[in-house]
């Protein structure tokens, strides 16, 4: 919270003033003991309290605190706002931030209660509560101004829409949030009726009531809590008024209400209702009889759609008013291309969607079904724009397999054909190839034969999985000869090189990673024929960003190759360029940074400038953003009357706390520390740590919109097969957590300068005991999901360390005389286990070679588990057998300590982690010699040359070198990695 | 495939098809929210069919401090483009010109004077573009920018402040055709 030295009140000498504001406590404490007894005033008991606080001596420091719950439980009033603002300054950091709503919450009420008409302090106190987000003394606070001030409007709506927010806040108890929403929903419906009544009896705007729903934002809230809290029939009569009615509102230019009011009555199911305010919204014409086109959004067509598809059986007449609405539209004089490119398009949607179902789309060879032809007719006028293909995928993969066909191969190659310009030529025979590409990544284009052989469509081959490698290869070489073709063309070289050249480089790199994905094996290790694939891909993208630096889809492509095949410094140089930071590093920031510190943890070094300025650009957003409990734009909006924005900032702080992304940075950042050895402040105090319990529900926003999005949705994205492994989830992140809780909990290690006292020894074991106890409940909870949300490596990680939880508590109190000792055998046998399985997740042979020194290099998120797995395992036993000498030498009796061979069997655990320690190490080692040795350029060059393959055509091999020089960066990065 | 509608927070993580460019800057998200708590009627936005912001407009009317009532360089009520991007693959499609026009339906709304805005004396395209919107200059603000765009020898680049009447300026009071004539320093412009 915000600890700015806050101003002393008018009136305050000058002496004590200068103390104040120069720190000097011990001053001001006299001082102000002086003050307050002459002038019997509050406020300089208050400050004397205050300035106590600020004093290093422990006995003063909480002074303030105390005051506070006096005075709250005392039920005193502190008067003077000013007073308040001070002690909620000295109690900053003392008093827990969720406490505010019992502390300093209520004292704010009770002084605005004390003067209810000193606007000044009421607003000041309002808007202390806001940022605390204490709803509920916020929301008596308001009321109270609302009451005192009722011919200031604003203060109406300020009452409304936080009564509003306290009805819909999960802080609030079910039965009061029922009442509070009643309320809300009250208020607002008078101040509605106001508005309806000023209008029946033709009242001038001056005399008509203030306090009745005006502005566009009072309407929006209106619709809010009637939606939130009234019932069917009072959103029906909201949607029936007079003047607050969806077409009136839209009328007036106020869209937003229109698509509020459709939301709602889709969700509702009241298609008719749907349909008739979209016609009535899209028909709008202005004053001088011409379409506004206001309406004319893809989303509304849409829902005017999709309702017409639902009354048909009762409306027939629909399909019909929305084909002669298109057709009024269309023949607007003054529309814009994109309203344009809208109408068409919903045109085709109307086709799809209203038209014949059961048609073939091609009979004899040609095009026959009603959507087909409309969709021709859609690409033919628009297969010049650039998002014509995104704007028709979607369609085109509801075609059979033979009018998806005919359009790949037939209709778009010959409307490459009749365009003499280079350019367009060019963009419409990548829309031809991308196509085609859609084509062969489509479920539909294969077939079980007679005999149940799998057969693709197109060619007829017999195929083993959805992907047709013979079609991919042969489109890939198209693909490669086309791009020959037109870098030797002279024709509009620059648009060219701009527009078409990188899109065609992804897509002949994309043929060439669905050799190597197949069916797509999000995050599995690759044979060495695969990773072929993909460091060919990769070595022509790279080429290709060569020449078009920056360009957002070559540059997230290439990152998720680089980081899939260990090569991380090259990642974080593509990374920075595309300059991913501030405001949308939380949408954004996993697609570099989630599993980066198992991949080259000492990239991300805090102690080099380029690691620090990567951790820097992931984390402070979190730091700005989250300063306050509640963001202070939240007063701007108030302030201004913008009520949706009342609304939606606070839900959205509300995620951006719980966003998987800041505690994946909070993640990366711990394992990158325990991996160097280089530790910081305690996860305790880190409030990416204390403010997530086991409830909080982590969320996921990762932004793939600027990914290529080609591959038929009948198959896995290609963002999602390059991944190193499923998104930041839920379980995951707090998994992560856990396991880093535990790490810092075995590997804690007090302060040289701290002295522990006789007890101290007990309180350290209470703590590890409910610690563990802690981490031995949670670790369960979120273990318990599908296998798909963390790789197999992390699985395994995680499961061991609640094993070790377990462990480690039956351990400490251990008695001899009950019978867990069976079950510390089965837990330390099951570790055993884990810890060999954890091995096998890494293919590793004998025999040097290049193929084997690439599996490596991509098996470094493996080998970083198997890392943290055996620094857990070694951390527990290593902690076991302290513990159980401890016990032999204060419990002589021999009670509380492990039985002989169950001690040997935790120090056989012990050995088994340092011998694959060891075995890591000298992973490692290898890998250095190999990636090093004179001899691993040309072999590599040898070896990604080797076999079939178009693509080798147009690779220059101009980017192997970087890619050697990250590989060599990431090893000896490796070298600096503890291995415990 | 696009649908305009106001801006709501959570767009921001949908932001990347315009914010990868680089030509749009990233700012914190207290700027963005300042936007939208205060201006959310000139905070547009244009989505594609996935979700995708594939451009946005935010703009704010204010006036110029009162002190400043009585200088030739006080600006009346008047809305301002404050950024404009349209992602790369969306342009050419008129999107730009959309979010323009609903800005200046939202200020009239606002009753303002006049809109203006910002842009740098090289970029050609953004002139031609505001000129065919019907936007002129009102005047120079010399070395506005730190660095130039095209020309790395200099450093520094002039402002136009293009302007033009909004409907509460029937008389077009507020623009001038001779605006490139006119030429004002850095701290004249509040």
């Amino acid at each position: 919270m915000n600890r700015q030295r806050p101003r002393l009140k008018n009136g305050v000498d000058l002496q004590l003033q200068s103390a104040f504001h120069d720190g000097n406590w011990p001053v001001v404490i006299r001082l102000a003991e002086k003050r307050a007894k002459l002038s019997n005033d509050q406020y300089y008991e208050c400050l004397k309290i205050c300035a106590e606080s600020q004093l290093d001596d422990p006995s003063t420091k909480f002074a303030a605190v105390a005051a506070v719950w006096k005075h709250v439980k005392d039920g005193s009033t502190i008067k003077d706002v000013e007073a308040i603002e001070l002690m909620e300054w000295a109690t900053t950091n003392l008093i827990d931030p969720d406490d505010f709503a019992e502390t300093l919450g209520p004292l704010r009420v009770r002084a605005v209660k004390a003067s209810p008409k000193d606007k000044y302090a009421a607003t000041r106190c309002l808007e202390s509560c806001l940022l605390h987000w204490d709803l509920a003394s916020a929301q008596q606070i308001a009321a109270i101004i609302d009451r005192s001030f009722p011919q200031e409007r604003d203060w109406l709506f300020w009452n409304i829409v936080i009564t509003h927010l306290l009805s819909t806040s999960p802080l609030t108890t079910p039965d009061k949030r029922k009442l509070y929403g009643t309320l809300a929903q009250k208020q607002i419906e008078r101040a509605a009726q106001a508005a309806e009544q000023a209008q029946d009896s033709n009242e001038a705007s001056n005399k008509a009531p203030s306090r009745r729903v005006k502005t566009e934002e009072e309407v929006l809230l209106l619709y809010d809590i009637v939606e939130t809290h009234g019932t069917p029939q009072d959103f029906r009569k909201l949607i029936s008024s007079p003047i607050f009615s969806p077409v009136v509102q839209f009328r007036q230019g106020r869209k937003e209400v229109v698509m509020r009011a459709i939301a709602k009555l889709s969700r509702d199911g009241d298609w008719p209702a749907v349909f008739n305010l979209c016609n009535d919204c899209l028909s709008d014409c202005d004053a001088d009889g011409q379409l506004t086109l206001l309406a004319s959004d893809i989303a509304m067509w849409r829902h005017l759609i999709t309702a017409a598809s639902h009354v048909k059986d009762t409306n027939p007449d629909s399909a019909n008013v929305v084909q002669k609405l298109l057709a009024k539209l269309l023949s607007s004089s003054h529309m814009r291309p994109m309203y344009r490119r809208n109408i068409l398009l919903a045109r085709v949607l109307a086709v799809f969607s209203l038209g014949p179902s059961d048609e073939s789309d091609l009979t004899d060879g040609q095009p026959s079904s009603l959507r087909l032809r409309e969709l021709m007719r859609y690409i033919d006028d628009q297969y010049l724009s650039p998002a014509c293909f995104s704007d028709v995928k979607t369609l085109m993969e509801s075609l059979d397999a033979a009018g998806l066909k005919y359009l790949a191969f037939d209709h778009l190659p010959k409307l490459a054909e009749v365009d003499s310009n280079d350019f367009k030529a060019a963009s419409t025979r990548l829309l031809a190839h991308k196509t085609q590409y859609l084509l062969l990544t489509h479920r539909t284009t294969k077939h079980r034969d007679q005999n149940q052989q799998l057969k693709c469509t197109v060619c007829g081959s017999a195929v083993e999985s959805t992907l047709c490698q013979p079609c991919l290869s042969q489109l890939s070489e198209a693909c490669v000869t086309f791009y020959s073709s037109i870098t030797k063309s002279e024709g509009e070289k620059t648009k060219i090189n701009a527009e078409i050249l990188p899109e065609l480089a992804i897509l002949v790199a994309f043929c060439s990673l669905n050799l190597a994905f197949g069916d797509g094996q999000a995050g599995q290790l690759l044979k060495p024929q695969e990773t072929r694939h993909l460091v060919r891909a990769l070595l022509l993208l790279d080429d290709q960003l060569a020449q078009n630096s920056g360009h957002s889809q070559l540059s997230l492509v290439l990152t998720q190759l680089h980081i899939r095949l260990g090569s991380g410094a090259r990642a974080s140089d593509i990374w920075d360029v595309i300059g991913v930071k501030r405001t949308i590093i939380d949408s954004l920031g996993p697609i570099f940074y989630d599993r980066l510190s198992t991949i080259s943890p000492a990239l991300l070094s805090t102690y080099d400038s380029w690691g620090s300025h990567l951790m820097d650009l992931l984390q402070s957003h979190y730091v700005n953003s989250l300063k306050l409990r509640m963001h202070q734009r939240l007063i701007d909006a108030f302030e201004s009357g913008s009520y949706g924005s009342v609304i939606g900032i606070p839900q959205y702080i509300e995620s951006l706390r719980s966003s998987g992304t800041r505690a994946m940075s909070l993640v990366e950042a711990r394992r990158i520390e325990r991996f160097l050895g280089q530790p910081s402040r305690e996860l305790e105090s880190d409030p990416r740590f204390y403010e997530v319990n086991d409830d909080t529900n982590l969320t996921q926003t990762v932004d793939y919109g600027s990914f290529p999005s080609w591959n038929s949705s009948t198959i896995q994205p290609m963002h999602l097969n390059l991944r190193l492994g499923p998104a930041p989830s839920n379980r995951r992140c707090h998994l992560s957590m856990l396991a880093e809780a535990f790490h810092e909990l075995l590997t804690y290690k007090s302060p040289a300068s701290y002295k522990a006292s006789a007890g101290s020894s007990e309180y350290d074991h209470i703590f590890i005991t409910e610690t563990l106890a802690r981490l031995s409940n949670s670790f369960p909870r979120f273990l318990a999901g599908p296998d798909d949300e963390m790789t197999q490596p992390e699985l395994c990680y995680f499961e061991t360390i609640s094993l070790l939880c377990t462990l480690l508590s039956l351990c400490i109190d251990f008695d001899r005389s009950s019978d867990i000792a069976d079950a510390l055998h089965q837990i330390t046998d099951v570790l055993s286990l884990s810890l060999e399985n954890q091995r096998s997740q890494i293919l590793h042979s004998e025999k040097p070679s290049i193929e084997r020194t690439l599996t490596m290099l991509g098996s470094m998120h493996n080998i970083a588990m198997l890392r943290d797995t055996t620094a857990a395992i070694k951390l527990a036993a290593q902690w076991i057998l302290n513990h159980n000498e401890k016990e032999k030498a204060r419990d002589r009796s021999g009670r509380s300590s492990l039985p002989k061979e169950l001690a040997a069997k935790i120090k056989d655990l012990q050995t088994a982690a340092e011998k694959s320690i060891k075995e890591g190490q000298a992973w490692i080692a290898e890998l250095k010699t190999e990636t090093m040795s004179r001899d691993f350029e040309p072999q590599l060059k040898k070896w990604v040359l080797e076999g079939e393959g178009a693509i080798k055509s147009i690779l220059t091999m101009d980017s192997l070198p970087g890619l050697i020089d990250s590989w060599q960066l990431n090893v000896k990065g490796w070298l600096q990695v503890k291995w415990p | 495939m696009t649908t305009f509608r106001r801006f709501r927070p959570d767009d921001v993580n949908k932001f990347s098809k315009c914010n990868l460019d680089p030509l749009t800057e990233t700012y914190e998200l207290n700027f963005y929210l300042q936007y939208h708590a205060k201006w959310p009627s000139l905070f547009q936005v244009c989505e594609d069919s996935e979700g995708n912001i594939v451009g946005y407009i935010m703009g704010k009317v204010e006036s110029s401090p009162d002190a400043y009532k009585f200088s030739e360089h006080y600006l009346p009520w008047h809305a301002h483009i404050t950024a404009l991007t349209v992602a790369p693959e969306a342009r050419r499609q008129g999107i730009g010109k959309i979010l323009v026009e609903q800005l200046e339906a939202a200020a009239d709304t606002h009753n303002t004077w006049f809109m203006d805005l910002f842009v740098r004396s090289s970029n050609a395209k953004a002139i031609a573009f505001y000129k065919e919107l019907g936007y002129s200059v009102f005047r120079v603000v010399k070395d506005y920018y730190g660095e130039h765009a095209t020309d790395p020898d200099k450093d520094s680049e002039d402002a136009f402040d293009m302007r033009k009447s909004m409907k509460r300026d029937a008389k077009h009071e507020h623009v001038r055709d001779d605006g490139e004539q006119h030429e004002v320093h850095p701290e004249d412009v509040w």
